[in-house]
């Protein structure tokens, strides 16, 4: 073997060698802890049953801006949000926007009763297996997470939020539509 | 090229042993490593000798073999030194548990009450996603699932109904009703698997000690009377309230899936099983299919040249 072949050998093995040692010293990705870490990917749909028995799923509100609020009657900062939570559905509405109550883990009842005291209209989804609670790897209760009309899920919040910090959230995905 | 084959195999061999049987500690063992330097450096040496006297294609199929054998056994040296060390990753159904080795996230499967799994173990990086299977090789680890035994929780008031569980800050997942029994309790004659879970509701806390089956029969052996009806896996459920102080009479043992009433609430704990993620250190599966390559191409060209070397001897 010539001079070149062996340059050449060399070249190959120091790129595998390169190939076998970069894996080892990346650096971990640290994803963000909480409702945010799934923002970029498709959210989650799983089909479960509103407060009145009806079957609900998300893949029913492709094309709308869907703000997904997680609670329980049990949670005051719950409780505090939800007439914001309404206001915002009721000045967004005709612009594609839904608000979903997903109630974690308690009965339909004790849903319907909470949601009719508060004079609640958006629609209020029972996760009895809490599994939206686990999937957007909720930190407490509420959790707020807004999917865009594409599915895809691009904002997280953990704890209550103002109306004024809703309105700054979902604004931009609202478009001019 | 006896010397030169015999040399390549064990090489081959021991970076195979590291892909067939993986995670076992000795191939993070210096002595192990140090081997597979010594015979990768033993090989090198014998080229020069290997190749003397023959074709073209003796020459470049001996070169081949060599370099796969020196990039297989690299490989499994970065591996064993540098990679980490075996870790089980245990994730609630439907979380996703950051995989920080692979830059992305493990996403867990959703699990019926009826202990049926939906969907499967995947690897999440970007818009990628890897289904692991039974085991799958992936980058330089091999992932490998592994079931274990969690607890489904149902709760509620004893007049009916149901209440949110949610699980202490830190746990895998704050809103699951599933108990991964990550903890161990010392009771008297046995290390138990619990977990914790609170009824905000309620203000209580419930702890959940779980007996498999085997630790069932020996309680039923050792005469408790609590286990004499038992066969199956059970939970013992011990309340709390907000401080942690004991409730009188908060003391129960079900048999897994059995409702019981115990301190005015309506506890269920049904025993699943759940797949956890094992991840081991392996050779860079790249550099082994470029290795496996350079090899087969070597024999090859080894063939070739053995048919074409007894003629122009």
């Amino acid at each position: 073997m010539n001079r070149r072949t062996l340059w050449i050998v060399a070249a190959v093995v120091l790129a595998v060698a390169l190939l076998v040692l970069l894996p080892l010293f990346r650096p971990g990705t640290v994803r963000e802890a909480g409702p945010g870490g799934l923002v970029g990917q498709a959210a989650p749909v799983f089909a479960l049953h509103d407060d009145r028995g009806n079957a609900v799923s998300l893949s029913a509100y492709r094309g709308k801006v869907v703000v997904l609020n997680l609670w329980a009657s049990w949670c005051p900062p719950c409780r505090a949000e939800m007439p914001d939570l309404q206001r915002l559905q009721t000045a967004f509405a005709s612009r594609g926007l839904v608000v979903i109550g997903v109630n974690q883990g308690e009965s339909p009842q004790r849903a319907a009763d909470f949601a009719k005291a508060l004079q609640i209209g958006f629609p209020i989804w029972i996760d009895d297996q809490q599994q939206y609670g686990r999937v957007f790897a909720a930190l407490g209760l509420p959790t707020t997470v807004i999917i865009g009309r594409d599915g895809i899920v691009r904002r997280g919040f953990d704890g209550a939020l103002t109306i004024d910090q809703m309105r700054a959230a979902v604004t931009p995905f609202l478009g001019g539509a | 090229m006896r010397a030169f084959g015999a040399f390549a195999f064990v090489i081959a061999a021991m970076v195979a042993l590291e892909i067939i049987a993986p995670g076992k500690a000795i191939y993070h063992s210096g002595w192990y490593n140090t081997l597979i330097v010594a015979l990768v450096v033993i090989l090198g040496m014998l080229v020069r000798s290997t190749i003397a006297g023959r074709s073209k294609f003796g020459r470049w199929g001996v070169a081949c073999i060599a370099s796969g054998m020196a990039i297989a056994g690299f490989a499994a040296v970065a591996s064993g030194l540098l990679g980490p060390e075996n870790h089980v990753v245990i994730g609630a159904p439907d979380s996703h548990v950051p995989a920080a080795d692979f830059g992305g996230t493990l996403a867990f499967p959703s699990l019926r009450r009826d202990g049926t799994i939906q969907g499967d173990v995947s690897l999440l990086r970007g818009s990628q996603a890897t289904q692991i299977g039974d085991w799958r090789y992936v980058g330089a680890s091999i992932l490998s699932l592994h079931p274990r035994s969690v607890v489904m929780i149902d709760a509620g008031p004893a007049s009916g109904g149901s209440l949110t569980i949610t699980q202490p800050a830190g746990s895998t997942a704050f809103l699951s009703p599933v108990l991964l029994m990550k903890k161990t309790q010392t009771l008297p004659g046995a290390d138990l698997p619990f977990d914790t879970f609170a009824l905000p509701a309620v203000h209580r806390i419930v702890r959940v000690v779980y007996f498999s089956a085997a630790d069932v029969a020996s309680e039923r052996a050792l005469g408790r009377a609590a286990f004499a009806s038992m066969s199956g896996p059970a939970v013992l459920f011990a309340l709390e309230d907000e401080t942690g102080k004991d409730l009188p009479g908060g003391f129960r043992l079900a048999a897994s899936g059995q409702p019981v009433l115990v301190g005015g609430l309506r506890l269920r704990g049904t025993v699943l099983q759940f797949p956890s993620v094992e991840i081991v250190a392996a050779p860079s599966f790249a550099a082994i299919v470029i290795a496996g390559l350079l090899a087969l191409l070597g024999c090859g060209l080894l063939v070739r040249a053995m048919r074409e070397e007894p003629a122009s001897a």
